[in-house]
């Protein structure tokens, strides 16, 4: 229990660490209050009004489906670090204790993401999609199941068989929800509970997952470090290693035949060969473009403007590390074309996604 | 001739590195900047080039070739993406740049290596890849930091020769290497360091107190000279 409270509060003081190294309390309350006036005004106009957009037209089945597999994405902790492969493994007992007191925490925490979003989606539900009471309660235990059972299918097999044994998972317990009875509910029950106990015996009594549960553990304590990474380049310290990549496959040419354009052109492939540069770009458009649907036409045109400086700021970050890259001490490049390049980086990256999403929203708006 | 005066230098202020070294190196000339580790070889270079956060020295240089003690490599460009940056930036004649770089290519074998990542190459491989940008353009001096380190003993050779042609177009070097024996027979003069100071410079006749005493003979005689001295 020590140990625990003790990576526990090493957790909390990092994440403290990591805000103040962003910004003061002044910075904050500037950002608490607009986002929560923002949210509050959300909140009221869909859920609290029974307005739910577009999300309403979503077959219920889909809805139910998408809601689970949320679920499985929770994380289980175990506040191990890879040093205690030399001095915590040999004490089994006290490694166990931690891991179980993780358990206990990671259960109470995700217990409460689940209540905020079975929340969040219980007036559509219930009084949209019409589900019975029996229903209700069937996807409430089927959220609880399905984190409980993947949690243990993470530990236990490959990506592929991860992949497919999941979905079978949440497929069954969506099919789960709309035959409803007193059997499956006792049914769905028994394999949270049966989950929990097997959680216990083989993830927390043995320690044959050391690895793999390290592993997750320590990119979980990084997560926030490696998401505010970007606008906060002091923090390149905590960077995970970098992967070392196959050769590539596209954009194998050069077009580019001066130093801005050359710039243009190195910018440019390593925001599409750099998976963590990539994949943020996308999850920031991905994650506006379903949302602009289901707000409220003044809010879909505020986070098109949130968006926008998002990206801004994202991209001004990844362009400053590019720029910072060691390479430029033996080929250098002046500040003016860099400056220029960047420039149009930004704009090739930034301003088209946000004029079709504008366009989009002022045609849902005006016809 | 570059003339190089560092007062001091180092990596905080006022907590200097080195001191009090000065030497000159003329045109077409190869200068070896010897000494064991520590001795601030790679800070003496770092100061020369401008890049050390603290420093007190004058040195005037023109755009220089630069081979770094470690290679730098940009992790997501291939060799030839690496070569069209280099040849794109450097402000020559592109066609000569290119037909240069194809050679550089064919003399160290990484001509089938082009499109991959320079990144995932093996160590001594990726000293070739910062051979073959330092030697693309033509410049009139150049600065090795330790070039033969990971080389296998033809690229070695291969290096020689080159240095040794850009040599008799009338380019400067400054060499700063551990293979003593290799020096001794490619440099004009040395500058020897120890403890961030210079503690002797001149040609191999000036340092030898007999004609056949080694480099590595008249290093290990200075070293223990200061030594001595100190105690």
């Amino acid at each position: 229990m020590l140990l625990f409270k003790s990576r526990l509060q090493k957790q909390w003081k990092a994440h403290l660490a990591l805000f103040r190294s962003i910004g003061d309390w002044a910075f904050y309350i500037y950002l608490i209050i607009p986002f929560a006036a923002f949210i509050y005004y959300l909140l009221r106009e869909t859920v609290f009004q029974l307005n739910y957009g577009l999300i309403e037209s979503i077959h219920r089945g889909i809805l139910i489906f998408l809601l689970l597999v949320i679920a499985t994405f929770l994380i289980n902790r175990t506040f191990s670090e890879p040093a205690d492969k030399l001095f915590l493994l040999q004490n089994r007992k006290q490694y166990a204790a931690l891991k179980r007191c993780s358990f206990y925490y990671s259960l109470l925490v995700n217990f409460l993401y689940m209540a905020i979003l079975y929340s969040l989606f219980y007036p559509l539900l219930k009084y949209v999609h019409a589900l019975s009471s029996i229903q209700l309660i069937q996807f409430a235990i089927s959220l609880m199941s399905c984190y409980l059972v993947s949690k243990i299918i993470l530990l236990q097999s490959s990506k592929w068989a991860q992949f497919c044994f999941i979905l079978f998972l949440v497929v069954l317990f969506t099919t789960l929800v709309f035959y409803a009875n007193v059997w499956t509910v006792v049914f769905s029950s028994l394999i949270g509970i049966v989950s929990g106990g097997f959680y216990e015996k083989r993830a927390i009594q043995t320690h044959r997952y050391f690895e793999k549960q390290t592993e997750n553990d320590v990119e979980a304590f990084y997560r926030w470090q490696s998401r505010i990474f970007f606008i906060n380049p002091e923090l390149k310290t905590l960077k995970l290693p970098v992967h070392k990549a196959k050769a590539p496959i596209l954009c194998k040419q050069s077009k580019s035949n001066n130093q801005v354009t050359v710039l243009i052109e190195l910018m440019l492939k390593t925001i599409l060969r750099k998976k963590s540069y990539l994949w943020n770009y996308v999850r920031i458009i991905a994650i506006v473009f379903p949302l602009m649907f289901v707000l409220p036409w003044w809010g879909a045109y505020l986070l098109i403007i949130f968006m926008y400086f998002g990206l801004n700021t994202y991209m001004s970050a990844i362009l400053d590390e590019i720029k910072e890259n060691a390479i430029f001490k033996i080929i250098p490049a002046s500040d003016q074309n860099w400056a220029k390049a960047m420039k149009r980086v930004e704009i090739y990256m930034i301003n088209p996604v946000s004029f079709v999403y504008l366009v989009i929203i002022t045609c849902i708006l005006f016809f | 001739m570059i003339s190089i005066n560092i007062q001091e230098a180092g990596y905080q202020p006022k907590k200097a590195i080195i001191n009090n070294i000065e030497f000159t190196i003329p045109r077409g000339q190869i200068v070896g900047l010897i000494g064991g580790n520590g001795a601030g070889k790679s800070t003496t270079i770092q100061t020369i080039m401008g890049t050390i956060p603290y420093s007190h020295h004058s040195c005037e240089l023109q755009p220089y070739g630069y081979v770094p003690e470690r290679p730098i490599l940009y992790d997501y460009l291939t060799l030839r993406e690496h070569i069209h940056l280099l040849i794109q930036t450097i402000g020559q004649d592109i066609t000569e740049l290119e037909q240069r770089a194809k050679e550089l290519c064919k003399v160290f074998r990484l001509e089938s290596k082009l499109d991959e990542y320079p990144h995932n190459f093996s160590k001594g491989m990726q000293q070739k890849v910062m051979l073959i940008l330092a030697f693309t353009p033509k410049y009139r001096f150049y600065i090795l930091d330790e070039p033969f380190m990971g080389l296998d003993p033809q690229a070695i050779r291969r290096l020689l020769l080159m240095i040794n042609e850009f040599k008799n177009e009338n380019a400067a070097f400054l060499i700063s290497t551990h293979a003593l024996d290799t020096a001794e027979r490619l440099c004009d003069s040395f500058v020897c360091l120890h403890e961030g100071k210079m503690i002797k410079t001149g040609t191999l006749k000036e340092l030898q107190a007999h004609p056949s005493q080694t480099l590595l003979e008249i290093f290990d005689e200075l070293i223990e000279g200061v030594e001595n001295a100190a105690v």
